[in-house]
């Protein structure tokens, strides 16, 4: 790829992402119409001026739901990033710093982790506690926990043994303080690429999970479930699971041109 | 240029005349003209930087992207430059052999070295399976790898360096190339593995009349292996003709600046090398290390590799101390044992006079101020994503109390001062400064606790031949200045000849021979010196 390719990848990943969330940061204060206001007597429109994207099958408006829909989407997936890197990457640095005991301990501890995919846990949490969008959470973040864990643990291993960490070593640093000062800046670039594809992970799941009835209840919207209730009027109203599909679609795209031009394109 | 008489040439197999080549839009080579002869080892010598292994790329048409290239490349007559990329790789293999510096890269760690050889042969040469491993078996007896004798049924990871670029030449040559370019191909091997190798070269050239164009810095290699030299500098040659003429008479002060650096003088010092022992400041007494082998059984688990075997060795103050051996020697091993990096299966290391080995936590601390390190790889040894002021400063933490951030900047100014950088230098980071500014940088790192010691892992084998003797020079200078004592680890005798005081020779783990310098190097006691020695090149011997 040239240095071209890659400057445009990262624009159009930026703009599209950064889209996203803005619309979801909007939605906090302010949507054209009340994404949960019903009118009956309006169901069902096509896009016009009034209803840019038209309306559903209740008359609510579809960008509003839209904008909505992204809150539940940006804010699922960003927290369960949070805590998918918040004990994954600890552990990966950990993992690799005392190689031995302490490294199978956790690396099997996510094995166990990595074996349950993150829709099951979902529809256990579901069963347990009943469906919410903390479910959603829960379960999407501890899916993310072992992947952070070993995309941090091999990094860290591959820079431990580099000259530098001897070094520090040598000027008497402790394991602790050479993975904070050396190791995850030096490991900071693919964890930001980490994070940008556990984000459209999160983004899928998030829109699977409630497009099963597990995510986000009603009448919160959410891009999964309009998708949901769209399927049974594709004869009537094709529109209708158009805008919630290019939605997912497109933050997905986003996130992940983002991801691509973020690699490193040749390890140092 | 100032080509000398150069008669009696065989016909050329390869002719490069007014070889030019731009990258981006910069020319990198002009004018370059060779000819090689068959059954001749052309030099082609330069310090980096100067356009030898791109002169070797060019003929072989490996140029990166956006480069041009023009002027003639004649292989047996047929001009390659107008070729495609399509008829040059039928090129490669078939008549233009080729090797690179890291064995390693070149070889599939996924297949025998057998299958290796024989594929290649059956890709150029569209071979049947019993011929291209008839012609495998015969292209690795060429290189000294006899089927008789050595499995071909091992893997690369299970040779050593030297065996390793053995089979790279065997890949090379499987089916006869007419021209085998060869760059830098031992520079990344210690002088036994570097003998075998160029002894193979000079085989190959025997027994099929193959030329071959050796890339290197180093003209001691040129001297005992090359007939015809032509010495390059910033993408020209500026001297070409006979080996022997040359390296008597160099015309050009580059040629000279090479021929200098092959020969290594010794650094002046104010003490001289039979000057009276110094109390040790560094003793390594009986030292045993063991790592654990992988399992290949159930039962019984494996006897642990012992890397070093009931080592000792003293470092005096002011004295630099080489410590030789090949690759594999348990050289490195000793190292991180010495700096409490591993912790050994037996005996101690003192640091003037106190218990290293056993010390823990706040006292560890305190002795770590009196042995610093300086590594092999400049590139790797610093965080490329802190300042020089902040790598510099690093062992300052175990100064007691902690230097205050004006006090730390000064410490750094002094340091870099110190080792012939600019006190300006410090705001800048790792990737502005070249192999040799690094390894000053290390040094001046290795320097800020005042240490007794300061122990260099190959600090100098990465580097280039020119900027070796001033490392060397800053080195003896320290030495004598600054009463500072070096444990000097290398593979490479000629640098350890030209810097130490006194020398340990290192074989299987053990300490086999040990003394004042000269008197090790010029006679030895040990079978195994002996055979180190007469395995390093030298210029002296060649020209007498």
């Amino acid at each position: 790829m040239t240095s071209r390719q890659h400057g445009s990848t990262f624009v159009l990943g930026a703009v599209l992402t950064g889209l996203f969330v803005a619309m979801a940061l909007v939605a906090l204060v302010w949507t054209p119409y009340d994404p949960t206001a019903l009118a009956i007597a309006a169901k069902l429109q096509p896009p016009s001026s009034q209803h840019w994207f038209g309306t559903d099958q209740l008359g609510r408006d579809v960008l509003s739901m839209i904008m909505a829909g992204a809150k539940a989407s940006v804010g699922v997936a960003a927290l369960s990033v949070l805590i998918g890197f918040a004990a994954g990457v600890p552990a990966g640095l950990a993992a690799a710093a005392r190689p031995g005991f302490l490294d199978e301990i956790v690396m099997r501890a996510n094995d166990v982790l990595f074996a349950f995919p993150a829709l099951l846990s979902a529809i256990l949490l579901a069963a347990a506690f009943g469906p919410g969008a903390v479910d959603a959470i829960v379960a999407i973040g501890l899916f993310n926990v072992p992947v952070f864990a070993r995309v941090t643990r091999a990094a860290a291993l591959a820079l431990w043994v580099r000259d530098f960490s001897a070094a520090a070593r040598v000027a008497g640093k402790g394991a602790l303080a050479i993975s904070w000062e050396h190791i995850l800046p030096n490991a900071r670039v693919l964890l930001a690429v980490q994070v940008t594809i556990q984000m459209s992970v999160g983004v899928t799941a998030e829109a699977g999970l409630a497009y099963l009835g597990l995510g986000v209840q009603p009448p919160t919207p959410s891009w999964g479930r309009m998708l949901g209730d769209a399927q049974t009027l594709t004869a009537l109203a094709p529109t209708l699971a158009v805008f919630p599909g290019l939605a997912v679609a497109l933050f997905v795209l986003g996130l992940n041109l983002l991801g691509a031009a973020l690699k490193p394109r040749r390890e140092r | 240029m100032n080509p000398r008489s150069d008669d009696n040439a065989a016909p050329a197999l390869l002719e490069v005349g007014s070889l030019e080549v731009a990258i981006a839009g910069e020319t990198r080579l002009s004018g370059v003209s060779l000819t090689l002869g068959a059954g001749e080892i052309l030099g082609l010598v330069g310090a980096s930087g100067s356009g030898k292994s791109l002169t070797a790329l060019a003929i072989l048409g490996l140029l990166p992207p956006r480069s041009r290239r023009s002027g003639r490349i004649l292989l047996n007559g047929r001009d390659l430059v107008p070729l495609t990329e399509r008829e040059l790789s039928a090129v490669r293999g078939l008549d233009l052999g080729m090797v690179f510096q890291e064995p390693m890269t070149a070889l599939n760690p996924l297949l025998s070295i057998g299958a290796q050889v024989a594929e290649t042969a059956r890709l150029h040469a569209a071979a049947g399976r019993r011929e291209a491993e008839r012609l495998a078996r015969q292209a690795l007896a060429r290189v000294g790898l006899d089927a008789s004798r050595q499995s071909l049924e091992r893997y690369p990871h299970e040779l050593s360096g030297g065996q390793r670029q053995r089979v790279a030449i065997a890949m090379a040559t499987v089916l006869t190339p007419a021209v085998l370019i060869a760059d830098e191909p031992t520079t990344a091997l210690d002088m036994t593995s570097q003998a075998q190798v160029l002894g193979c070269l000079r085989d190959l050239v025997r027994l099929t009349g193959m030329g071959i164009v050796l890339v290197t810095h180093d003209m001691s290699v040129i001297a005992a292996n090359t007939t015809r030299v032509a010495v390059m500098h910033r993408g020209r040659i500026i001297e070409h003709g006979a080996t022997r003429a040359i390296l008597r008479r160099p015309a050009e002060p580059q040629t000279q600046a090479l021929v200098d650096a092959a020969r290594l003088e010794r650094p002046r010092r104010a003490r001289g090398s039979g000057a009276a022992p110094t109390p040790p400041v560094l003793e390594i007494i009986d030292v045993v290390h063991d790592y654990p082998q992988r399992r290949r059984a159930l039962w019984p688990p494996p006897p642990p590799w012992r890397a070093l075997d009931h080592v000792s060795l003293e470092v005096g103050a002011g004295e630099i101390v080489g410590l030789v051996g090949e690759s594999g020697s348990g050289k490195s091993s000793l190292l991180r044992v010495l700096l409490a990096l591993d912790a050994p299966a037996g005996g101690t290391v003192r640091l003037r006079g106190e218990n290293f080995t056993d010390a823990r936590g706040a006292r560890q601390r305190r002795m770590r101020r009196d042995i610093q390190a300086v590594f092999q790889d400049p590139y790797g040894s610093f965080d490329p994503e802190w300042s020089i002021e902040r790598l510099v400063a690093e062992p300052c933490h175990l100064l007691d109390p902690h230097p205050g951030p004006a006090e730390r900047a000064r410490m750094v100014a002094e340091a870099l001062e110190r080792v012939g950088l600019a006190a300006s230098d410090a705001r800048r980071h790792p990737h502005e400064f070249s192999g040799g500014q690094r390894q000053r940088i290390a040094i001046a790192r290795a320097m800020i606790t005042a240490p007794a010691v300061i122990a260099l892992d190959e600090a100098l084998s990465a580097l280039d031949v020119l900027v070796r003797a001033q490392i060397l020079a800053l080195l003896a200078e320290l030495a004598d200045a600054a009463k500072l004592s070096f444990l000097f680890i290398s593979h490479d005798l000629a640098v350890v000849r030209a810097i130490a005081d006194r020398v340990y020779v290192m074989q299987r783990g053990r300490i086999i021979e040990h003394g004042p310098t000269l008197s090790v190097f010029d006679s030895p006691q040990d079978a195994y010196t002996a055979a180190l020695l007469a395995a390093a090149p030298s210029l002296d011997a060649v020209l007498a």
